[in-house]
């Protein structure tokens, strides 16, 4: 489905577009926000304007399986995230980055909310799921709150700052209680 | 790396041909074998044929990231099943096979199953090897157990099979775990 939005009571999801390519490299530059993220170098704005374009001619397509969205708050672009659904379309995968400036109120998890209630209501998935680094106890509670349970921890992961890190995957089927549900 | 062959004691992986589509559709036909696959119709020979020659075309490239393979025994077909990374670039790779009933119980699977954690480690280079089950495949998970892998944890409601979710275990062994001889 196309256009996406989402709003919660303080912040929002909508599209992402090509002129976010500034906004998005700003954010990604975010040291606090780097670590996490599987690139090993944060993309020039050009190389990701090149990309957006790509990504944003493919979002009208009727079998959208990727939705990249842009996260803000009082129409400010404070961070991103989105779904990837399952080649099935049952299953749905989340994920999200704030800058660390806003962090620490409650917002990714208003955000992670939102995302769980449209891959559960809207696009019609079973299962939800997201992975996080073992050591980011943050976004693990994040997951928490809003309804996804720790089912294992996935050894050698990813390789980031010359270590293998072990990953937690976490996921919610919808007949789960939803603890924030909008 | 384009084309692949391994050899064990008594069994061979090969890549497969166009030529097979008969044999692997005559195997998997098998109704004992098929109540461990996911939901999935099954394609008739043509379909298949066209499908086997798209695989083999994108295997030859140099960002081939499926291997999908054929077992042989006494140079027949015998199994199939083989390696998947998300790209080319890409650590980790989960593994599959299976194998015609006929060759069940004598420890073959084992043996298929650790050949391609051999191609993983030894020729792919790569870091993490992991492999999903039903629960109640008792026989594919003593497999993963015996090649060296280890139990990462439980996906809830994962797989939709014969009209029910059904949970996944995951196993996954790394390049720096022991690899119990044969
Ligand atoms: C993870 C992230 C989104 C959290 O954003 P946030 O807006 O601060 O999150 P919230 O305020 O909604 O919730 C954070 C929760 O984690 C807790 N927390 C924060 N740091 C913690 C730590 N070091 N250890 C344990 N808990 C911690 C908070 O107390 C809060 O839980 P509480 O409500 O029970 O007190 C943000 O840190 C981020 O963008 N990190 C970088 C990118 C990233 O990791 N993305 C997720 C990849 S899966
Ligand atoms: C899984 C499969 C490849 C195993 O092949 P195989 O050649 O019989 O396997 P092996 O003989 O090497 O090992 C099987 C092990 O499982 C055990 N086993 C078999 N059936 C079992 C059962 N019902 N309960 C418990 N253990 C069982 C065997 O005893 C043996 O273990 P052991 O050596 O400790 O005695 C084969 O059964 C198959 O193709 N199944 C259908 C497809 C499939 O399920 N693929 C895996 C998807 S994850």
């Amino acid at each position: 489905m196309h256009p996406v939005e989402l709003k919660g009571p303080r912040v929002s999801w909508r599209e992402l577009a090509v002129a976010d390519a500034q906004d998005m490299h700003d954010l990604m530059s975010d040291p606090q926000v780097f670590r996490y993220m599987s690139d090993t170098e944060v993309p020039e704005v050009a190389a990701y304007e090149a990309f957006l374009i790509e990504y944003c001619a493919t979002i009208t397509e009727p079998e959208r399986i990727r939705y990249k969205l842009a996260l803000t708050l009082d129409g400010e672009l404070i961070g991103s995230g989105g779904v990837d659904l399952s080649p099935s379309g049952r299953k749905s995968e989340i994920g999200y980055m704030l800058a660390s400036r806003h962090w620490g109120k409650g917002l990714a998890t208003e955000a992670a909310a939102l995302l769980v209630d449209f891959c559960l209501d809207t696009l019609g998935t079973h299962r939800v799921w997201a992975t996080t680094d073992v050591t980011n106890h943050a976004s693990r509670r994040v997951l928490a709150k809003v309804g996804l349970r720790e089912e294992g921890v996935m050894r050698g992961y990813s390789f980031k700052d010359d270590v293998w890190h072990d990953s937690v995957m976490h996921g919610m089927v919808a007949t789960d209680e939803r603890p924030l549900r909008g | 790396m384009y084309p692949v062959e391994i050899s064990g004691p008594r069994l061979a992986w090969r890549e497969l041909t166009t030529g097979d589509a008969d044999a692997l559709i005559d195997m998997l036909s098998d109704p004992g074998l098929f109540r461990y696959a996911a939901d999935q119709e099954l394609p008739d020979v043509e379909t298949y044929r066209g499908f086997l020659a798209e695989q083999i075309e994108a295997a030859r490239t140099p960002e081939r990231h499926r291997y999908k393979l054929g077992i042989t025994v006494d140079g027949v077909i015998a199994g199939m099943g083989g390696l998947e990374m998300t790209s080319a670039t890409a650590t980790a790779a989960e593994i599959g096979y299976l194998l015609a009933p006929a060759y069940w119980g004598g420890g073959m699977g084992t043996e298929a199953a650790s050949l391609l954690v051999d191609l993983a480690f030894d020729r792919l280079k790569l870091h993490r090897v992991f492999a999903g089950a039903d629960p109640a495949n008792h026989a594919s998970i003593r497999v993963l157990e015996k090649i060296g892998m280890r139990y990462e944890g439980t996906r809830r409601e994962d797989v939709f099979k014969d009209g029910k979710w059904r949970d996944s275990v995951t196993y996954a062994i790394l390049e720096t775990d022991a690899r119990p001889a044969r």
